[in-house]
């Protein structure tokens, strides 16, 4: 509620049929556990992408590649 | 299969700040002749100089300067290793340090040079490196040119008589490892968490 | 457009303009509370990045406050809320509820939960005439063995509880996990993310967002399930649902509610002499305090967590003094303004107190205390500072104001997850008696909240877990067992503990069916069995030996836990926790060097073959039954995060203590010497629970994934389809499908 810590989402209906038949199969109870399972895994890739990113303009920084 | 003009290429390699410089040292100082062209020039953060060859950063586009590192030392930091051709066979001696020590070392030396760093906190940053690491690491024991040896840098300052005879072990003997212990001082040793 | 995270219906326009004109009062009120509360968080925070005290061979956590001011603020508003929309919500439930309740078979299910009820011996007390009221139970509807988890586990075993699934679909492989960077080991079911930004006040420190308290299990519980067809159900004391789930019901958490330390239960030895410090080898939890003598009494003080206000890292304290009695053996407690009459050899009761923060701030804690002797050497113990229930420092219950509810109705009890000290006992701080009064003391509490649930639930269901028999189990079965290694050289004087805990345990079902009425469907059921623990397995060692496995400088065994002795580059499978071993996986682990594929494959079915039949020299019995590779016992999305191998013990085996945390200790084998003598972490197929119906089941090859369908089908809801149990009462035909 007010201190709630959640965020709503909006997406196409066809966009939320298509996942809930994919989570139905994947064993995950609802699609709201199938989407957050799917999104903290591609977030946690793109950081990690980003980050290495990053380490490379360390690396250029610090004179060792180019 | 090593043909007489063929010796394998030392390697000293690691992340930045991790000794590197040390190791070359020790091993042109111990009888193996190093492969660097002095472009860059000794400063504070390496007060002894950086021992590196510039034509590395480029081995991807041309890898010529190999064939005069037959049976000398070059300096390839970590990432670079997988532009090394497979045709040579390589001996690497891989340089371990703590990474909060790396980590502060390489803060250090970008705030010298004045260039920008990774902007990224230092949990992040460590699980960048532990992760190339570890793939490095890997890809070395699955490609049959490569050998390699880990040397802790800590391990390195407190013992390096027995560091310098595991090394000269690891390179086919040749070497002398009290004459490599003679660079090893302890005040070089910043950064110590 | 269709929402993907599900709130609370939104309520119709003219109420919203009320909620506005309220919202706009209390912003100013807010404003002022929000700053005391968020004092309260945080500097327990300060105790998340070390893996804290493990009090029972898994999980040590940080902990996360939300003062008790906003936690009663946040139930008001969440009340008020509630009220303004209550008409809807209440018809939109009434008419889900109803069409529920015209399939079902009866109108409450009650499911009393005995952890760890051992069938072998309930089949024996049962031909003994021991336990009438299971007997009678037995009669009039059906017993059966109820099938377990790998690896059969409390936290694993109930989780399949809850969701009607395997763990390869809620994600729960053991009490603890490890991060695949620094291979230290994480709580499995809860994680805590501390509070982000500070603002600094002179010496203060605010803390201005909350700590992140994420629930690890994943899936949904068939309360969950429950509720969305508008019937209720109360949870109590189960364990994984910390921090507590949402639903149309009440919860109270379990297993997994820290201590005010942020440990899962640090006890406290108070003396007069001896070394202040931890009492062991840091992993089970208790700490020494040195009192200081005052005449003829002591003073010293009860610990708390750094004070999230100080920007010097304090630790919190409420001091107290013990003065002796007039009568021998007697003496007076005085804490918090308060004064305590204490008995040598007795339990207190709760007492109350708070520690002080800042002006006006304060966070409230509850211990029992057991004085050993007053004059001569002072001795005390002190149950580790629990979350006070009536007002928490952070939410225990669902709604959060369940806790403080039961607290009027009860007087206070014990919030945390592991509530007995079983580390006392085997620190040998406590008694057995003592240890035994306590077990009973809590499992009081427990009836009390159980049949305050059975009286005011009259329709849904009604869940409760009562954990003594688990614990009464694992620390007496020494006294069972003749040949046990822990009773060599010690007089059997507590023979008949499991025993008399097991008539016990009898009664309360005999006092939960007097009353129930024939609408209610009754099940008493175990999570799993129990086992002589004699001998323990060092997996890591074994590991060692056959070569999959290098310590640092090749030394042959290491002392440094969580696996910091070992060489990862040189490391190809590793053992933590209690359910099995992980490949150092390339990609995965941060030093992983086995590439996953085909070499990956070939280490587990190698691992596999090994493992099986693995002899204990000593005996030349059989020590490990099967191993088995995880997908072979688990399917899901979480798959992955499970341990790559899964060891099934013999009976009379487990994993060493040195290997269940990281440790590579010189043997293989060794007998198990502690007070902690009985355990359950053995092949499933040995230790099945037990499972009493009061109406009699179609099918007696029951599982605990079947516990969900079974109760979802008599309540007259279809069992959704991520399930992988199946009801064990026959399909009625009435357009339910499984």
């Amino acid at each position: 509620m007010i201190f709630s810590n959640k965020k709503k989402v909006a997406i196409d209906k066809s966009l939320y049929d298509r996942l809930k038949a994919v989570s139905e199969v994947g064993g995950y109870s609802s699609v709201d556990e199938f989407i957050v399972h799917i999104l903290e895994r591609e977030a946690a890739q793109f950081e990690e992408a980003q980050d290495e990113e990053a380490v490379a303009k360390q690396l250029r920084g610090l004179g060792y590649i180019e | 299969m090593d043909s007489p003009c063929r010796s394998p290429i030392v390697i000293v390699s690691g992340l930045p700040r991790s000794g590197t410089s040390l190791m070359m040292q020790m091993l042109e100082r111990g009888g193996l002749s190093l492969l660097t062209d002095g472009l860059r020039a000794a400063d504070e953060d390496n007060p002894r100089g950086y021992f590196e060859l510039e034509a590395v950063k480029k081995t991807r586009e041309d890898a010529s300067w190999l064939n005069a590192a037959s049976g000398r030392s070059v300096k390839v930091i970590y990432k670079l290793l997988y532009d090394l051709p497979d045709d040579h066979k390589y001996r690497v001696i891989f340089m371990r340090r703590g990474l909060d020590e790396v980590l502060s070392s390489q803060a250090a030396m970008l705030k010298r040079r004045g260039t920008d760093g990774a902007a990224l906190p230092p949990d992040r940053m460590m699980r960048v490196f532990e992760k190339q690491l570890g793939d490095v690491l890997g890809y070395m024991s699955e490609t049959a040119c490569f050998e390699y040896l880990e040397v802790d840098y800590k391990q390195l300052i407190d013992d390096a008589l027995s560091q310098a005879k595991m090394v000269n072990t690891f390179l086919g003997g040749g070497l002398d490892p009290q004459k490599m212990t003679e660079v090893v001082d302890a005040d070089l040793y910043r950064q110590r968490a | 457009m269709r929402t993907c995270i599900v709130n609370e219906p939104e309520p119709a326009d003219s109420q919203r303009v009320t909620q506005l004109y309220v919202g706009c009062v209390l912003i100013v009120v807010l404003a002022c509370i929000w700053l005391r509360a968020t004092a309260s968080h945080g500097a327990l925070v300060s105790r998340l990045d070390h893996p804290v005290r493990i009090a029972y061979i898994g999980p040590g956590a940080g902990i996360a406050l939300v003062g008790s001011f906003l936690v009663v603020l946040t139930a008001l508003v969440s009340a008020f809320m509630a009220m303004l929309t209550w008409p809807l919500r209440r018809v939109w439930r009434a008419l889900r509820g109803r069409r529920a309740l015209r399939n079902a078979r009866v109108r409450r299910v009650v499911v009393l939960g005995l952890d760890g009820l051992e069938p072998s011996l309930v089949e024996q007390y049962l031909r003994e005439g021991r336990l009438p009221h299971l007997a009678q139970l037995q009669e009039l509807g059906s017993y059966c063995h109820l099938g377990t988890t790998w690896p059969p586990l409390s936290p694993v075993a109930w989780s399949s509880f809850a969701t009607g699934t395997n763990p390869g679909k809620h994600n729960i492989f053991d009490f603890i996990s490890r991060d695949v960077r620094t291979y230290l080991p994480t709580m499995s079911s809860v994680s805590i993310a501390g509070p982000r930004r500070n603002v600094k006040l002179g010496r203060y420190n605010l803390p201005l967002t909350k700590p992140a308290i994420t629930m690890m299990r994943k899936s949904k519980p068939f309360w969950n399930v429950l509720g969305e067809s508008g019937i209720f159900s109360a949870v109590l004391r189960v364990p994984i649902t910390f921090p507590p789930d949402r639903f149309h019901g009440v919860q109270l958490s379990a297993m997994c509610v820290p201590d005010l330390l942020g440990t899962q239960g640090t006890f406290i030895h108070y003396s007069d002499r001896g070394d202040a410090g931890p009492m062991n080898d840091g992993d089970l939890g208790g700490e020494q305090i040195i009192v200081e003598r005052t005449g003829q009494g002591i003073r010293s003080y009860l610990p708390g967590p750094t004070n999230p206000l100080a920007a010097n890292n304090e630790t919190l304290k409420v001091p107290f003094s013990v003065l002796p009695g007039s009568a021998e053996g007697t003496a007076t407690l005085r804490v918090d303004g308060q004064e305590i009459a204490l008995r040598e050899n007795f339990f207190s009761d709760w007492v109350r107190f708070s520690y002080k923060m800042a002006p006006g701030m304060s966070m409230k804690g509850i211990s029992r205390f057991y004085l050993k002797q007053m004059n001569g050497q002072f001795s005390m113990y002190s149950t580790a500072v629990q979350i006070d229930p009536d007002r928490p420092a952070m939410p225990i219950s669902h709604p959060t104001v369940y806790s403080s509810y039961l607290a009027r109705q009860q007087g206070p009890f014990a919030t945390l997850g592991l509530a007995e000290d079983t580390s006392s006992l085997s620190d040998e701080v406590m008694t057995e008696d003592a240890f035994l009064a306590q077990a009973y003391g809590i499992h009081e509490e427990r009836t009390k909240m159980f049949f305050d649930a059975l009286e005011k639930v009259r329709g849904g269901a009604v869940i409760c877990v009562f954990d003594a028999p688990d614990r009464i189990q694992h620390m007496f079965w020494r006294f069972s067992d003749r040949a046990h290694p822990a009773l060599r050289g010690r007089e059997n004087t507590h023979r008949d503990a499991i025993r008399d805990m097991y008539v016990r345990m009898d009664k309360l079902v005999g006092e939960t069916v007097r009353q129930l009425g024939d609408d209610t469907a009754l099940f008493v059921m175990s999570d799993h069995g129990f086992k002589s623990f004699r001998r323990c397995v060092d997996l890591n060692a074994w590991l060692l030996e056959k070569g999959y496995l290098r310590l640092s400088g090749d030394v042959k065994h290491t002392d440094e836990s969580y696996l910091k002795g070992v060489d990862w580059s040189r490391t190809r499978a590793y053992a933590l926790g209690l359910a099995g071993i992980y490949i150092n996986q390339q990609g995965r682990e941060s030093q992983g060097i086995v590439a996953d594929g085909r070499e990956k494959d070939e280490l587990v079915t190698e691992l596999v073959e090994q493992l099986a039949g693995l002899t204990d020299p000593e005996s030349a019995k059989i020590a490990v039954r099967q191993a088995v590779r995880r997908e072979e016992v688990y399917r899901g999305p979480y798959v992955d995060a499970a341990p790559d191998i899964l060891v099934g013990y013999d009976p009379g085996y487990r994993v060493s203590w040195e290997s269940a945390v990281g440790k590579v200790s010189q043997h293989l084998f060794a007998d198990n010497t502690k007070a902690w003598s009985g355990d359950h972490c053995v092949h499933p197929e040995t230790v099945p629970g037990v499972l009493f119906s009061s109406l009699p089941l179609d099918s007696t090859a029951a599982n605990i994934v079947d516990m969900g369908p079974t109760i979802l089908s008599l309540l007259g809801v279809e069992t959704p389809k991520y399930m992988d149990g199946t009801s064990l009462f026959a399909q009625t035909g009435s357009g339910e499908s499984n």
